[in-house]
Formats: C-alpha cells, structure tokens, sequence
C-alpha cells in the first residue's frame, strides 16, 4: 500500500475526540498487519506490539488517533443543531461549511452562513447547523452529545501535496504504519509497542495513561506542525512542505537522544529540518515525558499547512521521511540493548 | 415521465458555470432540452435561446445559468506558491474560508484558505477576513509550477459534494442557478403546446448582463425563474411572487396570474419584496419594454458552496408555470 492509499484509508473515518472508534477500527485492520492482535484500554487508546529479543526494552511510537470536531448542543426547531467545538477550532471556516452529524445514522449538515459578513467572527455558540429534517424526525435521527465531523475527501493537488480532513494526526499514524512495515523481519532487541492514541485534541489525555501502562524505556512521537504558506512566511516555527521530517529540540524531548536522532537522520541521508520549543510542543511527547517514572521522548514532526481545518494540507515526501527515520530511530535505539 | 429531472440538476451543480465561463452548463442543457425544441441557438454573449412553437402568442421564460465564483489574478511565492483571486459575482467573503475549488478548464483542484489559527493574533481572528486576505492553494510548490498548470485569468468555482439533507432539501454548490435552469429545462419538456422562448442567460452575477441582450419582439410576456433568501422563508412552504425586485417594479396582471397560478398548487409563500436583483432588471427595459414577472424559489445560503433548496419547491415552481403557461 503506498502512502496515498494509507492515508486514504486513516482519514477516511472519522475518530472526533472522544469518539475516536471508527478511526480506531480502520487503523486496527492495519496495524494487525504488523502486530496481530490489537487491543484498547480504558481510555480507548489502541496497542499493537511487535516483541523483540530483550524482554526487558521497549520502545513506544505513538500517534494520536483523535481529529478536532465539534458536538451536538442543542436540538432547534426547524432542524437546526447548536454546537460546540471539540478541539481547538477556527470560527471563521465555519458559516457555510458541509458538516456531518453522527446520529443513529450519519446525516449531512450545513452551518448556517449570514448573509452579510459579520463586523466580529461569530462565536460557535451562536451558529447554527441547519440539517433538513424536521425538529421531530431530527430528534429521532441526533441526540444532544452526538458527534459532528467535517465533511471531506483525501485529494491530490500538485507535486504530491495532498489535501484532506484529520491529517492531523492520521499523518503521523501513517508515519508509524510504514516504520513498522520497514521494519518487518528485523529481529530487533525491543518490544515496539505502538500506539495510537485517544483525546489528544482536549488535552493529551490518552497518551498519558497510555504511556503510563506500556512504561517504554523511549517514546518516539509522531505529530504535525505547522506548513508554511505566503501569509506566515515569517512566523517562526513554520516549515516549508518538503523539508522532511522535522526533528524537535528543547525540554519536551529528551536533550542527548534528539541530539542522536539527529545524527540518524544524517548518517541515513534522510532530509530533516530542526524544531526548537522553549517548553511545551503542543503534542502527546509532552504528556508522555512525564508518564509514569517519566519516558526519554522524541518528536518528529511533519509540516502541515491550515491545521485543525477540513482541508490540511501536507506533502506525501515528508510522510515517507518521517517513516524512514522512525524506523532507522528504532533500529538505531534497539541496537544498544542487543543482548551482549 | 414529468417534472422536474433532479438527476439533472445535480449535473448542473456539479457543473462548472462562472459567469463568463458557463460553456459546460450551456452544453448540459443544450442537449436535455434540444429534441423538444425547433431551435436552440448561442447569442454572441452566451445565452442559450430555445425556441418552441404552438399556438397563441408568444411568451418568454428566463432562467440563469452562471454561478459566483471566483478568478485568478496572481501567483505570489511564499512556502510554495499561492494564487490571488477576485470574486465574480456574488461572493460572500465570509463563507469561502476552507471551501474546496477548481481552478481552470483543467478542473485543477484547489483550497481557499489563509494560515492555520494557531498562528493568528486575537486580533486576527476577530475580524473577518477579506477576499484579499485569503489565497487558492493547489499545492504548487514553485512559481515555475503553478505557472505551469494555471494561467492569469483563469476561473476558479466552488468545488461542493451535492448532498441531501434530510428527506427533501438538497445541498451543493449552484443550487440556485440549477434548480431555475432545470425548472425551465422541465417545462420546455411538458408545458402546453403554445409559442415559447426560453432563454437561459449568462452573466447573470456580474450585473444581470445576458439578460439585457435582445430575444426577439412581441412577447405577450415574460417570467423570470429566480430565487431569493429570506430569513422568514421556511424551505418547503413553496414559491414567491414578488412585487418589487431590486429596484425593478414588476408587472401587477403577470404577478397575479402568476400568484393564481402557484396558489392554485397550494405552494404560494408570499414576499412582496425581494432586495437582491436578477435578470427581471435587464429583461423588463429590453427592445421596447416587456411585461415581466418573476417566480423565487426559496434558499438558504445562497450563493456559497453549499447552497440549500426544497425539492418540494422546485417542484411547485415547475407546477406554477406549467399551470400559468397553460392558462397564459
């Protein structure tokens, strides 16, 4: 299966924070492939593991399963919902945005677009989604609680850039598939434990528990971060789509083996470009660090450009390369517990 | 079978038709509607013209066939390379952030966006922002390669998966424009044997332009099949017959032949003013002056990706003019 294909597969269900288990079935199917049996734990995050020579090492990767969304608030007359964001959300993608609700079955919904542009953006609280039905066949279809996803699909724009919803994090997810594809028959001396976890978008709530129950002895993290577009061309932190994977630095990750991730990524001639966060990363590694006894943790990151949006945007390359030097990282770590 | 195709009309949606770039919508209908007609010709700006013939006088229907959309005016660099745009017609800033497009007869797809809200300032996020604020991006990572695949001047349209909500609304991208045309498309199909010319015009959205051109002499009269969106329209409780348009005064007798028309269906909704304009604006001052009236069918956010309409509403406006043709 090539990236494109894997990612179809990721993004195509939808895992809204604390509703992640379509996406978790999709994602289970793929890394049975590589683990055999999956399972979830209380907090739903999803395990494979791939053991290894020395019982006593283990290395988790670790991709959050969740995507931004929205809830049903309020059930209105005429068939609107009221809503609220799940998830650090932009208001202003929102009026006349394609929605769909998860109900006892899925239905479409369109947010309501005013039809002179507001001096302010509208508040969430005040927006509306209108859905067609009738307030009593609607209440029959939606319950306050349900679940609400954008609408899209996985497109290919120019030189292997690709478009679609809940790249963030099904991006990172891929990242760990294919480093674990590569690493398929390589006898290595740790137990990897994968995991793709829960709630992130609210507080990476999964990976702490998570991490918590698997206690690796290192944690490499897959994530996104932000792609550079003209209007943030001189923000820090914004890479290009194409420069590879990018390699976090600073107290979110462990100081020498982000240092060694790097010299991996040069030794492998992987393209790479270095991130650097003077304390939180925004991303499950901060959680994970302090899990249990506490973990050595790694990010890596992949440039994505309009994070939290329906349309994300990133490019396929640095997909792979974050892949290649996942997997390389695992090798290159595994190699110093090689029963002696 | 008769009524309204709606398997056609989201072919129309699906359509590309900017305002000055309608080629795709003309074809379509061209070819649903040409074995019912003696002539169906293109006028030097775009307009389809159908002729019908039958006895009594000759009447005129009118419905548009552009949509709001968007064009091309620079490729700027930055990270990649990202196309400026201008709105053609009646785009609303405010509800293209994050909506899919096409760009250019290559159908090259694209997004509309601007930089992730993680990276904005209060400020930024507070105000709504302009269409100059905003950019196509179709994932071009160099000048060199969006010159490649685009050119200055290009068209871009919404890009909008054509869905239902619930048992009788529909929702895309040109609902309005293709449920006029597909209503009109319809009618040349079923409507009583008697002289009509139907024209389905272009440039509706860049200032009624198609509909100012000449379509002949002597109509008895003329409707226009248009839309209009109002808060107080409940989709489904049918059609309206305004009295004022924009600026336009319509023809009292043609309104209420009109009105007798859609009430006679049970699926009058009654507006008597409508703020937005349409082509009754050119078609009622054209040669000497038709008698001119107009039927709305009522939307929901019009003119943005995901326009909303009721079936049942689309039905009663092919019911109304069936009725009043005949009648006529």
């Amino acid at each position: 299966m090539d990236t494109i294909e894997l990612l179809k597969r990721l993004t195509k269900p939808r895992g809204v924070s604390g509703n992640e288990k379509p996406a978790a079935e999709a994602a289970a199917e793929l890394l049975s492939e590589y683990c055999g049996e999956t399972s979830r734990d209380n907090m739903g995050n999803l395990l494979g593991i791939v053991r290894g020579t020395n019982p006593d090492k283990r290395i988790m990767l670790e991709a959050h399963l969740d995507q931004v969304g929205f809830i049903v608030t309020e059930i209105l007359e005429g068939g609107f919902l009221k809503f609220a964001a799940v998830g650090g959300v932009d208001a202003r993608i929102l009026p006349g945005l394609k929605v769909k609700i998860f109900g006892k079955r899925e239905i479409f919904g369109v947010v309501d677009a005013p039809d002179e542009p507001p001096e302010k953006t509208s508040e969430i609280k005040d927006m509306r989604i209108f859905t067609g039905y009738e307030e009593e066949e609607l209440k029959k279809i939606v319950r306050i609680g349900d679940h609400i996803a954008y609408d899209y699909e996985l497109t290919e724009l120019l030189d292997g850039n690709l478009c679609s919803g809940a790249m963030d994090n099904r991006a990172g997810m891929a990242v760990m598939l294919s480093a674990l594809k590569r690493l398929k028959g390589k006898n290595l001396a740790a137990d990897i434990y994968t995991m793709f976890s829960t709630q992130e978008e609210v507080g990476l709530r999964g990976s702490r528990t998570g991490a918590f129950a698997v206690r690796p002895d290192l944690a490499i993290v897959v994530d996104v971060t932000h792609g550079t577009t003209v209007d943030s061309e001189k923000d820090p932190g914004v890479f290009d789509l194409g420069s590879g994977a990018v390699i976090l630095r600073g107290p979110s990750v462990d100081y020498d083996k982000s240092l060694e991730l790097i010299e991996v990524a040069e030794n492998n001639n992987i393209p790479y470009k270095i991130e650097a966060a003077g304390g939180a990363s925004g991303t499950t590694a901060w959680a994970i660090q302090i899990a249990g006894g506490g973990v050595p943790t790694l990010l890596i990151s992949i440039p994505l450009r309009y994070m939290h949006t329906n349309v994300e945007v990133l490019k396929t390359a640095d997909v792979e390369a974050a892949a290649a030097l996942t997997a390389a990282a695992v090798e290159y770590f595994s190699k110093a517990w090689e029963a002696k | 079978m008769s009524g309204v195709n709606f398997e056609f009309m989201k072919k129309l949606s699906e359509a590309f038709g900017v305002s000055g770039r309608e080629n795709e919508v003309r074809d379509l209908i061209k070819n649903e509607i040409e074995p019912y007609c003696e002539s169906v010709t293109t006028d030097g700006l775009g307009n389809l013209i159908a002729e019908k013939g039958g006895e009594g006088e000759r009447l005129l229907l009118t419905a548009a066939m552009d949509e709001p959309g968007f064009i091309i005016t620079n490729i700027k660099e930055g990270g990649g390379a990202f196309l400026d745009f201008a709105a053609v017609g009646a785009v609303k800033p405010h509800t293209v952030i994050s909506e899919s497009v096409t760009v250019g007869d290559k159908k090259l797809p694209g997004i509309i966006s601007l930089k992730a809200v993680h990276l904005t300032t209060k400020e930024e996020r507070e105000k709504p922002p302009a269409l100059k604020d905003l950019f196509i991006d179709i994932g071009a990572d160099s000048k060199a390669a969006a010159e490649a695949a685009v050119t200055l001047g290009d068209y871009a349209a919404f890009k909008s998966r054509y869905v239902e909500l619930g048992d009788n609304r529909v929702s895309g991208k040109a609902i309005a424009r293709s449920a006029c045309c597909a209503v009109l498309a319809a009618l040349i199909k079923d409507a009583a044997d008697r002289p009509l010319t139907c024209v389905f015009t272009a440039q509706k959205q860049t200032g009624v332009r198609g509909a100012r051109l000449s379509f002949g002499e002597n109509f008895k009269e003329a409707v226009i099949i248009d839309t209009l969106e109002d808060e107080r329209a409940k989709l489904g409780d049918g059609v309206s017959v305004p009295r004022i348009v924009g600026e336009t005064c319509v023809d009292a007798d043609v309104a209420e032949r009109l009105e007798a028309a859609a009430e006679s269906a049970g699926k009058l909704c009654c507006f008597a003013k409508k703020n937005s304009v349409s082509d009754i604006e050119g078609i009622s001052v054209s040669g000497g002056g038709i008698r001119c009236a107009e039927l709305d069918i009522p939307m929901r956010n019009k003119n943005t990706a995901s326009e909303i309409a009721d079936k049942r509403d689309i039905s009663a406006a092919y019911e109304t003019l069936k009725k009043y043709i005949k009648d006529a």
